[in-house]
């Protein structure tokens, strides 16, 4: 307990210079640029897992939020994400414009969203895992059961609502806008909340942070992020399954955060490539890529906590004060 | 309604075997051990390869078995023991291993399913006008059994006085002369035993494939909450409550979702009792 009170504070973020959070924009610019270049000029199989790489990085972001900041191990995502692409592709077969049923599966994302976090949001790390994963697992099997809405196992097709090359615009778009929204939340009272739970729950709570409503308020702004990618990619793919959104979907999206590195802003980019490339790349035998990254995760977790931006960042580090010492 | 009391009450042995294993490891490491499928498949597979090399069901039951224990034991050595200070990152550790796991079996023996033959699987019991069929009676024997020994080793014996001393106090525990090391090996070894035993009892009503145990082990997580992180007794009245509601559920309601019942169940309790049903905090195994 005194340890964490005594250790070292992290740069706090009110003291951050301009200069570095002109920086970080413009980092994010460069990296919404890249990811639209990549989105409309790659083409076949590389195009297909560069679309998939952006819209898990904005479903990534929300996760990045609770499970990145707060420390949650939140599996739940991939129903969320789930959630928005069936709720706006049913209503958009129903007749309703393309932009209400945007809306309308981000809001029934959110509901849910709101849901785990009244149900969960009480309860300490490990009993959370249990039931987000679980959340996960019902999710599927309603995606696979009502079949007069959701077609089934072998899924719906899905009206477009807007031209390809819009959505490929506004999965850039969204990317970017996500980034700058999580890096608002990073600095704000928010998000300082978040790390103090993730530090010491316990203590958090005695110094007077909210700690359940500020749990709820993050599962909720994860469920918004996960909602909005669902419908972007149902837009780009023109057709939902199940198997897109299982909980095996959800506990690999818990495994991207912890590879990018726990809250840093571009754990979503890093852990989406990794986990989504590594997946489409060892597509040779099925099983095979997803023993290599459960294989890279716990190597990952046990020796490099940071993550491979935070193990990155350390080395950058220690060459550049070798450099300087030297 | 006597079917679905009888069937909520085979579900709920089923349950209560798998989750016994889980509730030691948690009560002793304090880690939820998603594992536990991982090795369940792998059991289940191997005794199906040597039943079907043409070995009598009994070794190639101890043949999964053994599989169980081993792998288990492995899953603390490898991984497990590298975080025990550090119980936040035990999530992560157990999932990886669970990917690990499943998608080995998916490469050695396929996706498709394997049906396990079994000497018992073709007795049926006849009782009034309600028809048990053997898998069943074996299910419930077995778990039975299971609670009844594993209570009289956690209660009666030094191995399971010193598991239940670790449970309670680590540090304590290993200045007093207990070999902390020793009780986390024994209590996986415990742990995968009891979920190979699952594994090999239930194949015969489902088929063999590399995520069989994924609903089963969600439905034990649940009996674990419920009944309290670390408790045998909670274990068996979870277990057979949510064996009840899952099969009052699926018989009135709907098969195709007997599982989100036990979801429902779990959100009801946690609504009410945010730490479980049976929360004992003093006393973590027993």
């Amino acid at each position: 307990m005194l340890t964490t009170v005594l250790a070292p504070r992290p740069t706090s973020p009110v003291r951050e210079t301009h200069r570095s959070i002109a920086g970080r924009y413009v980092s994010i610019a460069v990296v919404t640029a890249l990811t639209y270049v990549a989105v409309t000029q790659l083409r076949g199989d590389q195009g297909l897992v560069a679309i998939l790489i952006a819209v898990w990085a904005i479903a990534l972001t929300g996760l990045n939020v609770v499970q990145g900041l707060g420390g949650y191990p939140s599996l739940a995502q991939a129903a969320f994400f789930g959630i928005g692409a069936y709720a706006s592709s049913i209503l958009l077969a129903s007749g309703v414009p393309f932009w209400l049923a945007a809306v309308g599966g981000v809001l029934a994302s959110v509901a849910a969203g709101t849901f785990v976090a009244v149900v969960f949001s009480r309860t300490r790390g490990q009993y959370f895992a249990i039931g987000t994963l679980f959340f996960g697992a019902v999710c599927t099997l309603v995606f696979t059961n009502e079949s007069v809405f959701t077609g089934g196992p072998n899924g719906m097709p899905v009206g477009l609502g807007m031209p390809i090359p819009v959505v490929l615009a506004a999965i850039a778009g969204s990317l970017g806008v996500g980034l700058v929204v999580f890096d608002l939340i990073g600095r704000s009272r928010f998000g300082r909340r978040l790390r103090a739970i993730s530090a010491d729950e316990d203590l958090a709570e005695h110094v007077g942070v909210p700690t359940a409503r500020t749990k709820a308020i993050a599962v909720i702004v994860s469920a918004t992020f996960g909602g909005w990618a669902g419908v972007l990619l149902a837009q780009y793919n023109g057709v939902i399954a199940p198997s897109q959104f299982t909980f095996v979907q959800g506990f690999l999206m818990f495994v991207a955060i912890g590879i990018g590195g726990y809250g840093r802003l571009f754990t979503p980019l890093v852990g989406g490539i990794v986990v989504v490339g590594l997946s489409q790349l060892l597509k040779l035998q099925p099983g095979v890529s997803q023993i290599a990254l459960g294989l890279v995760f716990i190597v990952i977790t046990l020796l490099v906590p940071g993550g491979l931006i935070g193990g990155a960042e350390r080395i950058a580090r220690s060459l550049f004060s070798r450099k300087a010492t030297s | 309604m006597a079917q679905a009391l009888l069937n909520g009450v085979f579900l709920g042995s089923l349950f209560t075997l798998v989750a016994l294993g889980l509730t030691l490891v948690y009560g002793v490491m304090e880690i939820p051990n998603f594992a536990q499928a991982g090795v369940m498949v792998l059991a289940a597979y191997t005794t199906w390869s040597v039943e079907t090399a043409g070995a009598p069901f009994l070794l190639a039951a101890a043949a999964g078995l053994a599989v169980a224990g081993i792998l288990s034991v492995l899953t603390e050595v490898l991984a497990y023991r590298w975080i025990r200070d550090n119980p936040a990152a035990a999530p992560a550790i157990a999932l990886g291993l669970l990917l690990i796991l499943q998608n080995i079996a998916l490469v050695i023996w396929g996706g498709e399913g394997k049906a396990l033959d079994t000497p018992y699987d073709t007795w049926t019991l006849q009782l009034g006008d309600v028809t048990i069929s053997g898998v069943k009676v074996v299910v419930v024997l077995t778990a039975a059994a299971a609670v009844a020994v594993l209570a009289a080793v956690l209660n009666r014996t030094s191995l399971g006085r010193s598991i239940r001393a670790v449970a309670q106090d680590r540090e304590a525990a290993a200045l007093l002369g207990v070999s902390v090391k020793r009780q986390y090996v024994l209590s996986f070894l415990l742990a995968g035993l009891l979920g190979g035993l699952a594994a090999i009892v239930f194949a015969p009503t489902f088929q063999i494939s590399p995520f069989m145990a994924d609903s089963l082990l969600l439905s034990a997580f649940v009996v674990v909450v419920v009944g309290g992180l670390g408790s045998v007794l909670g274990a068996v009245i979870g277990g057979m409550a949510l064996g009840l509601v899952e099969s009052l559920g699926a018989t009135f309601i709907s098969p195709a979702y007997q599982s989100a019942f036990g979801f429902l169940f779990l959100v009801a309790v946690l609504i009410f009792r945010p730490t479980g049903i049976r929360s004992v905090n003093a006393q973590r195994v027993g």
